[in-house]
């Protein structure tokens, strides 16, 4: 029986190993065609900083895990990483943030119309290694991968631009199931259910329902996002990469957050309301160390805890009813570690 | 303890299977991982419903949706789009080749055109989907003059359909954006098994006064279920015009 130490230890080893044949094939892509080098370095500071590869490697593990060749879903990972990464670089200057990656974001250090002009140039370059499918796996199946990139994109922007009219909007008036539905679109689409259906179509040369992946890729994905709202609030700046309390900061409606508008007393709910409906500027530390404390004494992170490990166990359950056809082999054991890893990360 | 007392099991501390299997992943001191587990499962099933439903509506617009049912009405369904799109193919490429050469030995009549699109009933056609014959298009010959007996018009913008059956019925019904006249008649419908019996006897009367087409189908009780289908011609020139598919369903 393997333990969650055993776990941890086979998702950090894949994830590196993945993650490494990632960076080397996206690196060719980044210096492919060096016109405007300073305009290269811009595009290329964002992938260069790193990050787990946790979306190349599931693609990469999926296509594995049924039968394909390492090489054969090389391009599509690395089109993945890029527009993660164009999507890391909207995200912040939508998002206002301050840091990524350890290190000032792109529009902090260079401006929000720079930073927009990068964001579409590695969304344009994502396109590239699907168009390079055609000549490895076939038009039909590169076209087939590509008309899953444009669903993924379609669903993430859609998500995106829930959570945007929510801040937009001063909503508060939000329920956990508002929030899983928006995490499904803008986070689970692209960080994991594309990843798996792409692998998916990969290794199976398109011979298998995809729709079967949807559940697994939805319970994994919405604990992997509320894990990572809350090492926002727990974890350090130096360890984590991202400005500490960003969200609140942010005004983003976490889980925590939404858990706390319900839980708040009707004054404190009027105060949340205010601090949330003023301009990130107008912020000030001592509102978002309030909401901070609010948050703990009402047992918000608690329960966004205890609601990510639901969500964690879900997966499980569900990987094993969407992958019980699969050999066992070190990629189906990785994919089954996920859900663990995903909440004990830091 | 008296050695002679009777050994009991100890009464249980529960009375009933536990069905709540998100339970299984409470942690100590919490209760809301079930109700995490919950919220995931409504919000992930509602998704795949509606995608169901779009995907439904997107499929078969003109029998209103691929049936709900069980896996067999599913396959019947998937069976009865293949065969109205081979059915609609077909006749485009019968109305391409008989337009080639009727119109050049019959003077007068409207060569078939365009594609057999999905019939609106009661919703006036729309006039971008009726293919006109024009010059920059090299692939339909140049539209024949109108006579007064022979005009190209639209699809009725009425349809009745008049079913006499014991049993549900699915009709479809494919007509061509261009008719020479409103006078049509059908084929026998036939299944794709040869021992099925036809459905026979399919009367379409026309009223352009109401600018109305009536489908009489009757279904005789010992019908065997299945798909039937037959062509839809021209009254005055035995062209193609549509389809009519009915699926009879087993009781």
């Amino acid at each position: 029986m393997r333990t969650a130490t055993d776990s941890a230890v086979l998702v950090r080893e894949k994830l590196a190993e993945y993650g490494a044949a990632t960076q080397a094939r996206m690196r060719e892509y980044l210096r492919g065609r060096p016109r405007n080098p300073e305009f290269e370095e811009l595009i290329a500071d964002y992938p260069q900083r790193g990050g787990r590869a946790l979306r190349a490697s599931l693609c990469l593990a999926t296509a594995r895990a049924f039968g394909a060749y390492p090489t054969d879903a090389l391009n599509s990972a690395v089109a993945i990483e890029l527009l993660h990464n164009a999507f890391l670089v909207h995200d912040d200057v939508e998002d206002e943030s301050e840091e990524r990656r350890g290190r000032p974001t792109l529009h902090q250090r260079h401006g929000v119309p720079t930073a927009i002009n990068v964001g579409d140039a590695l969304a344009i370059l994502s396109l590239r290694p699907l168009i390079d499918n055609a000549g490895t796996l076939g038009v039909r199946l590169a076209l087939r991968i590509l008309e899953e990139a444009e669903r993924m994109a379609h669903e993430s922007v859609e998500g995106q631009s829930l959570e945007l009219a929510w801040r937009q909007h001063n909503v508060v008036e939000l329920r956990e199931v508002d929030y899983l539905q928006m995490v499904l679109k803008k986070t689970c689409w692209y960080t994991t259910i594309y990843p798996m259906r792409i692998g998916a179509l990969i290794g199976t040369r398109d011979g298998v329902e995809l729709d079967r992946y949807l559940r697994f890729g939805f319970f994994v994905g919405a604990a992997f996002q509320i894990q990572d709202d809350l090492l926002n609030l727990l974890e350090d700046e130096g360890r984590y990469g991202k400005e500490r309390y960003g969200d609140i900061w942010e005004g983003k409606r976490t889980l925590m957050l939404i858990h706390l508008l319900h839980a708040a007393s009707t004054e404190e709910r009027a105060r949340l309301s205010r601090v949330l409906g003023v301009s990130r500027a107008e912020r000030t530390s001592e509102d978002v160390s309030w909401i901070r404390e609010r948050m703990e004494e009402y047992g918000s992170i608690d329960y966004a805890r205890q609601i990510a490990h639901g969500l964690a166990g879900a997966a499980q359950h569900e990987f094993s009813v969407a992958c019980a056809d699969l050999p066992d082999s070190p990629d189906k054991r990785f994919m089954e570690a996920l859900p663990t890893w995903v909440i004990e990360r830091s | 303890m008296d050695p002679r007392e009777r050994v009991k099991k100890p009464e249980p501390g529960r009375t009933q299977p536990v069905r709540n299997w998100g339970a299984v992943f409470e942690r100590p001191g919490g209760n809301s991982v079930p109700q995490g587990v919950e919220m995931g499962y409504r919000v992930i099933e509602e998704y795949l419903r509606q995608g169901q439903n779009v995907a439904r509506a997107m499929w078969a617009p003109a029998v209103g949706g691929t049936p709900s049912g069980d896996g067999l009405q599913n396959q019947m369904g998937a069976m009865l789009r293949s065969f109205a799109d081979f059915a609609s193919l077909w006749l485009d490429l019968m109305g391409k080749a008989s337009a080639g050469g009727a119109t050049a030995r019959e003077p007068g009549v409207t060569p078939a055109a365009g594609t057999a699109g999905p019939f609106s009933a009661g919703v006036a056609p729309s006039a971008a989907k009726a293919p006109k014959a024009t010059a920059s298009e090299p692939t339909e010959p140049p539209a024949a003059p109108e006579s007064p007996e022979v005009q190209a018009v639209a699809p009725p913008s009425h349809l009745t359909l008049d079913i006499d059956s014991t049993r549900r019925t699915e009709v479809s019904i494919d007509l061509r954006p261009r008719a020479s006249d409103r006078a049509f008649r059908v084929h026998d419908l036939r299944a794709p098994e040869p021992a099925s019996p036809r459905i026979r006897g399919v009367i379409i009367e026309a009223v352009p006064e109401e600018d109305r087409v009536t489908f009489r189908i009757q279904i005789p009780d010992d019908q065997p279920p299945g798909l039937y289908s037959g062509i839809i011609l021209d009254e005055h020139t035995g062209l193609p015009r549509g389809t009519l598919c009915v699926r009879v369903v087993a009781r």
